[in-house]
């Protein structure tokens, strides 16, 4: 019995080192040579960190990085002699990461594919994002008529969930527009003080609005932020006014570049509204329907908010 | 890259009013820095605008030495506030956030357009059909919401072959004679290579090219720069803040006054043959910085001390200087395989790099290394010669 038990710990040890190794192989991510029928790896994939990311797609790099990415591992597909795409997976880190980039890059009126969380096909070029990965396919020669096929494939070999990032439940979805959410790490509205970004659009009558949502990590640097960007509208010219009824503090001031703003902050976030044509009023009433009291930085975190959060674990390569 | 705070969490901008606060006390108000919170405060355009500008070569463009590039940047405010502050010269491409770029600078120069001065791109492989690139032109077009971009440029032109490629000429000439595309340029990262320049001038094709220059690349690519701009093109600059970007966090540039990335910006539009630079801006604050460091005065001793310290975080990079040409006594051809290693790693061009030194006469290349047992080529910058050698002979034979 005992040498049985022994067996099986023995078996179970081995099978934990072995996925433990296998996880550190970039290959595991990608669909194997003629998984897609006819479409062969040319050669081994190459991966590229975060120092050399540049080597690969140069000065885009900077954007990569800007939204945490860690590491990518890219391969060739070629079909007979004339056929080639290139599949590149990048690990982002964390899903609201590899959302901000797929965002950053899906052109305007891209329609989804089912493939992944959210994805596009065009005929040169596939993109989705699935848990903190970003894949995207590009035709080097030929036709692309195998992009989803391959872009399918590679989502089957993905270790991660297909769902929307967890942060985003904070947008309010009262008269939010489909499809609108965004993510940016940093730079919202141009503010380096204004991190870890979501935004959405909402129709508002016949006015749209746009609402964003900071997340400083703790409210004095909320507050710090929230200084910051008071100042900025002070000495930019727009008419600062206080908005009494908004939770903590709240301001509204006429911006010359995005028009009407209402800004306040709650806990560890920041939150601002800006409309070209939506009156103080409407996106006041916006703003309010924000209610992140229990993340008030003190609180537990959303499920997804925690930082740099590790994969689940990828499934066996067939 | 992306400009970061530092350990202490005070962003640039608080760096520089208080680098400005302590320049005005030690040294008087010689620099533009000096200004700093007037740019923001509120004036008026004409009032905040002291931008420089110059002549893109024989486009009789007037441009700001200072121009934005768009891989990043994309809010319009900031785009809008470029233009107040003087900047109108903008870059972007096809290609920059999937065609978002265009779209993005396209919107938020709606209504101002006749103040800027536009550049895109299109790619091609020195093959691609003449229809295809005009298609490509369409397109970035339709993106921008334009009817026409000032400058259009290959993309990334890397290859005598690309700027010779037939379709360019023949695609320019209609964009040019249909209104779509005034002037003709590339860009390349190749420009430490002078026969790609001087392949390129030979065409009497181009107006302007986009190289890589700053205080780091310019022994080799200061040449290069210099020839384009003898020859009449504009010298667009791009990679200025390089220096800046790899010295980060280095004692090397603690003693500078102002950031290292202005000193990197000053450095680089210092020198008369630079027709503008262009930085991707997508803050206020980086905005802010990067105005002041052009709008200001720089003494030459300051450019000198920066290009001290670059020396001292340059230490073991390869310059592409060429002064290793010729010292090795078997007669391997080091700066060739240095150039082509630096296209192997540092610009990704792997095929092109391998090839190329599958070209080398045996006697010639790396592998003739094996019987030195110590290497007598010095390099000025103390570049580690031989195992640079092995390792582009491992990774390139």
């Amino acid at each position: 019995m005992r040498a049985w038990r022994n067996l099986v710990l023995a078996a179970t040890a081995a099978a934990i080192v072995g996925s433990l190794a296998s996880w550190a192989v970039p290959t595991r991510y990608l669909p194997p040579s003629n998984k897609v029928k006819g479409w062969l790896w040319r050669k081994q994939p190459t991966a590229y960190s975060a120092q050399t990311l540049y080597k690969y797609i140069d000065g885009a790099a900077d954007l990569y990085l800007a939204y945490g990415f860690r590491e990518a591992t890219v391969v060739e597909f070629y079909r007979g002699k004339s056929d080639v795409i290139m599949l590149d997976v990048y690990d982002m880190g964390r899903p609201l990461h590899a959302f901000g980039i797929f965002n950053s890059e899906k052109p305007a009126g891209a329609k989804g594919t089912g493939i992944g969380a959210q994805s596009y096909v065009s005929s040169n070029l596939a993109a989705f994002w699935k848990g903190p990965f970003y894949v995207k396919l590009s035709v080097v020669d030929g036709k692309g008529e195998a992009l989803s096929a391959l872009a399918r494939a590679a989502d089957m070999y993905l270790p991660a969930s297909a769902e929307l990032p967890v942060e985003l439940r904070r947008l309010p979805a009262q008269h939010r527009l489909r499809d609108s959410e965004g993510y940016v790490k940093k730079d919202a509205l141009g503010h380096q003080f204004l991190v870890e970004t979501i935004s959405a659009d909402y129709q508002l009558g016949k006015a749209t609005a746009t609402l964003y949502i900071s997340d400083l990590g703790m409210p004095p640097k909320a507050e710090q932020a929230w200084g910051k960007l008071r100042d900025f509208q002070a000495k930019a010219g727009a008419d600062v006014v206080d908005v009494s009824d908004l939770r903590d503090e709240g301001l509204a001031a006429k911006d010359s570049s995005l028009g009407q703003l209402v800004a306040s902050h709650q806990g560890r976030f920041v939150i601002i509204a800006v409309s070209e044509k939506a009156s103080q009023a409407e996106l006041t009433d916006l703003v309010k329907q924000v209610v992140l009291v229990r993340e008030g930085g003190r609180g537990r975190p959303l499920p997804g908010n925690r930082p740099d959060r590790a994969p689940a674990r990828p499934p066996g390569n067939p | 890259m992306a400009r970061e705070q530092d350990e202490q969490g005070m962003t640039r901008r608080d760096f520089l009013r208080r680098a400005a606060a302590g320049a005005a006390l030690t040294v008087g108000a010689v620099s533009g820095l000096g200004k700093l919170p007037a740019v923001f405060a509120g004036t008026s355009p004409k009032q905040q605008t002291r931008m420089p500008y110059r002549t893109l070569g024989r486009t009789n463009l007037k441009v700001s030495v200072l121009g934005m590039g768009t891989i990043r940047t994309g809010n319009a405010a900031v785009i809008r506030k470029a233009l107040d502050l003087g900047i109108n010269y903008f870059d972007t491409a096809e290609c920059y956030r999937n065609g978002n770029g265009e779209i993005e600078l396209g919107q938020a120069l709606k209504g101002r357009r006749d103040k800027a001065v536009v550049a895109t791109k299109w790619h091609t492989n020195g093959r691609t059909p003449a229809k295809d690139l005009l298609a490509s032109l369409e397109a970035s077009l339709k993106r921008l919401g334009m009817d026409h971009v000032d400058l259009i440029q290959i993309h990334g032109a890397d290859g005598i072959a690309q700027v010779e490629g037939e379709g360019v000429w023949e695609a320019f000439t209609k964009a040019r004679k249909d209104g779509k595309a005034r002037f003709n340029g590339f860009s390349t990262h190749s420009s430490s290579d002078i026969s790609l320049i001087k392949a390129a001038i030979k065409t009497g094709w181009y107006d302007a090219v986009l190289p890589v220059h700053n205080a780091l690349t310019t022994e080799g690519t200061g040449p290069w720069v210099a020839e384009a701009h003898k020859a009449g093109l504009g010298t667009i600059i791009m990679k200025a803040l390089q220096p800046a970007h790899e010295g980060r966090g280095s004692e090397a540039f603690s003693g500078l006054r102002g950031s290292a990335y202005q000193k990197a910006i000053q450095w680089v539009v210092n020198a008369p043959n630079v027709s503008t630079t262009i930085v991707d801006m997508p803050s206020f604050s980086e905005l802010e910085e990067d105005c002041a460091a052009v709008t200001g005065e720089v003494t030459k001793a300051e450019l000198d001390e920066f290009e001290r310290a670059v020396d001292k975080i340059a230490a073991g990079t390869c310059h592409l200087c060429g002064r290793c040409t010729g010292q090795c006594p078997a007669g391997v051809q080091v700066a060739d395989i240095m150039r082509f290693a630096l296209y192997h790693d540092g610009y990704g061009h792997r095929e092109r790099a391998v090839s190329l030194y599958r070209e080398l006469p045996a006697a010639a290349a790396a592998a003739a290394c094996g019987d030195c047992p110590s290497c007598r080529v010095v390099c000025p910058w103390g570049v580690a010669v031989k195992s640079r050698l092995e390792y582009a002979h491992a990774r390139m034979a």
